[in-house]
């Protein structure tokens, strides 16, 4: 079986443009089950504590915890070469009702995963995210042509689109997430830029975080040829292991930490709003290297006594350091400012 | 357990320093001993234009008061014969001093009754015993960098030269229009975070001046530091880099596959590139003489 997703001629570009005067509160007149993904996620979080399983589902979450390699390839039918020399086909589509089988076939192995680690009872129904304004990416197993990972990025309509149309803003704001203010500072920054919340990243059983990191990146080079900023809401989990693998300078913060007052949610979960933008990753990226390998250098200046601490810092820039670089792959250069080009190259000399 | 410790390629066991590491006994041990006879024409260079002007000066300033030839330590010495080839040429009497008792049994060239088993941070030598002392990519590997350079100034007798030589990677890049450019960083940041991760520092070459001088001030040594700074010429030098990464990657395979996976199809690919452009880490010496202050003995 081949599964052909069928990209809707009405989308042009996706994405909403926005600015203050957009704002409105409306988010109440939805129920919580459009909260969709994020409500999932902090179910999870509470079944995740009580069984210990943090681990596990951190890596769900899009961790990357090993140095795999997965490369673009350059054909029409777009692939990625995974570790163990494995292809996955690539496909980018809208939920919209031409692409319903692979849409379903999606839903099915996110739904699995979910099961597996124990994010989803074997006995739930839970929905994900859907409509028009979904977007998936999805790696298929170009033998069986099933999916084997994916992630979704949700649009707003370009014509009516909200900021807190988007799933986790409704939520942050139901919860008191943003100070007064933040969410209009946000749309500041954005100006005239659409912004897309990512969401929703899943694989199969024997893939590795070679095929997250490749999932990133296809998103990643995908915004940067349309101009869009990342929005997310990630629960404490997910927070921790986007700044371990990417760093405060890439993810930042919008608001604080929210208490999520929900009946199936543990107590003490919390929610909070970050945003990437991808204009600015390889920038952010760099400025991130240069600060732990500054802060190593102040520790070798002081003493002996450092030496551990020194030798993390510098690890942990090197190992963000190939994490930029997988990012890179497949990336045609102009579609980088010539600020971030400059940086990238005098990074390159070892100008950092 | 934390994100980036999995991240991380398992390399504690290159490092000579750390408890329980056997460096000879493993693929790395034979494999570095291969790789670094390969880079012999390039530290034989460096280290005859480092060292054998300051071992004229010596000789020169000794012949009238002294009628035994000038000796020489080098420390954490492996498999190289760079600095020994030298000594013999200029009639020094060389010494080697290595952790591993293998190392130092596989040499051959070196005189039994001058193979001396210590380490770097703890040598149980004599002060002032020696006329010159040389340590090359050594100081960087050790836990205690000020305590080793400390050691090889107190071994080093007063008026002689200590020579220490460490690398610099924080100069290492590609060129941007070179056809594996991403490759090339990629690969470099790879042997970066396993070298890191081992506890080495990679870019301990540009530290090197300010501990020797922190060293000195704290022990009330007057010394004078010179620094030469070896930029590899400009060339095709992918063997070299090839070199390197295959070892880290024979060194990481086993407990980290991904990332040996990982490095292995990057190199394949700088190995198979049209032309390589890239600049290899830099070479830094500083080049010590011992004036040690006289101690004041007040009644």
């Amino acid at each position: 079986m081949t599964i052909q997703a069928k990209q809707p001629a009405i989308q042009g570009q996706p994405g909403a443009r926005f600015n203050v005067e957009n704002l409105s509160f409306d988010f109440l007149l939805e129920g919580r089950l459009c909260w969709g993904d994020i409500w999932n996620k902090i179910v999870s979080i509470s079944r995740r504590r009580r069984i210990g399983n943090i681990a596990g589902d951190v890596a769900l979450d899009g961790v990357v915890d090993d140095l795999a390699l997965a490369e673009p390839s350059a054909e029409s039918q777009k692939y990625v070469e995974i570790a163990g020399g494995r292809r996955l086909q690539v496909m980018s589509f809208f939920d919209t009702p031409d692409n319903r089988e692979i849409s379903d076939a999606v839903d099915h192995g996110q739904r699995e995963a979910y099961i597996r680690h124990k994010i989803w009872r074997p006995d739930v129904s839970g929905a994900f995210t859907h409509g028009k304004n979904v977007e998936i990416i999805a790696f298929l197993d170009p033998k069986t042509s099933k999916p084997v990972a994916s992630m979704r990025k949700y649009h707003l309509d370009t014509d009516k689109g909200n900021f807190l149309d988007f799933p986790s803003a409704k939520k942050c704001q139901e919860v008191g997430a943003f100070n007064p203010g933040q969410p209009e500072g946000f749309l500041s920054y954005a100006g005239n830029r659409p912004i897309v919340e990512i969401m929703s990243l899943w694989k199969a059983p024997g893939y590795g975080s070679d095929v997250t990191v490749a999932l990133y990146r296809e998103a990643f080079h995908q915004s940067l040829e349309r101009n869009e900023l990342w929005f997310m809401g990630v629960v404490p989990a997910e927070k921790k292991a986007l700044l371990k693998a990417y760093g405060s300078r890439v993810i930042k913060t919008i608001g604080s930490p929210a208490n999520v007052h929900d009946g199936a949610a543990a107590e003490g979960t919390t929610v909070q709003a970050v945003y990437a933008d991808p204009a600015n990753f390889f920038a952010d990226m760099i400025r991130g290297i240069s600060d732990d390998r500054e802060a190593a250098a102040r520790l070798s200046a002081e003493d002996d006594a450092h030496r551990q601490e020194y030798s993390a810092l510098i690890t942990r820039a090197a190992y963000r350091e190939v994490l930029m670089w997988r990012f890179y792959r497949g990336l045609d250069p102009t579609s980088l400012q010539d600020p971030v080009l400059q940086q990238l190259k005098e990074f390159s000399n070892g100008g950092n | 357990m934390e994100v980036i410790d999995r991240a991380l390629p398992t390399t504690h066991a290159l490092n000579p320093y750390i408890d329980g590491a056997q460096r000879v006994e493993d693929a790395w041990g034979a494999n570095e001993a291969e790789r670094l006879s390969k880079m012999d024409e390039f530290l034989r260079a460096i280290t005859e234009h480092d060292v054998s002007p300051y071992i004229r000066q010596l000789q020169a300033e000794t012949t009238n008061d002294r009628a035994v030839a000038l000796n020489m330590l080098d420390i954490g010495a492996g498999t190289g014969t760079t600095t020994e080839d030298l000594c013999q040429n200029m009639g020094v009497t060389y010494y080697a001093l290595d952790p591993n008792p293998t190392i130092l049994a596989n040499r051959r060239i070196t005189p039994e009754d001058q193979k001396i088993l210590g380490r770097s941070e703890a040598m149980e030598l004599p002060d002032n015993s020696f006329d010159m002392t040389h340590s090359r990519a050594v100081t960087g590997w050790s836990p205690k960098p000020r305590q080793s350079i400390s050691e090889q100034i107190r071994v080093t007798r007063e008026g002689g030269f200590a020579f220490f030589t460490e690398f610099d990677w924080s100069t290492a890049g590609a060129d941007p229009e070179c056809e594996v450019y991403a490759d090339l960083m990629e690969a470099k940041a790879i042997m970066i975070s396993a070298l890191a991760s081992a506890q080495f520092d990679p870019y301990y070459g540009s530290a090197l001046s300010g501990h020797i001088d922190q060293v000195a001030k704290g022990a009330d040594i007057e010394l004078e530091r010179r620094e030469i700074i070896h930029d590899f010429p400009p060339g095709d030098h992918r063997q070299l880099f090839l070199d390197a990464a295959h070892n880290l990657y024979e060194a990481m395979r086993e407990k980290s596959p991904t990332a040996g996976e990982g490095l292995q199809i990057l190199m394949e690919r700088i190995r198979n590139a049209n032309s390589v452009r890239a600049t290899l880490p830099r070479l830094v010496t500083q080049i010590v003489r011992v004036n040690r202050k006289p101690v004041s003995i007040s009644n």
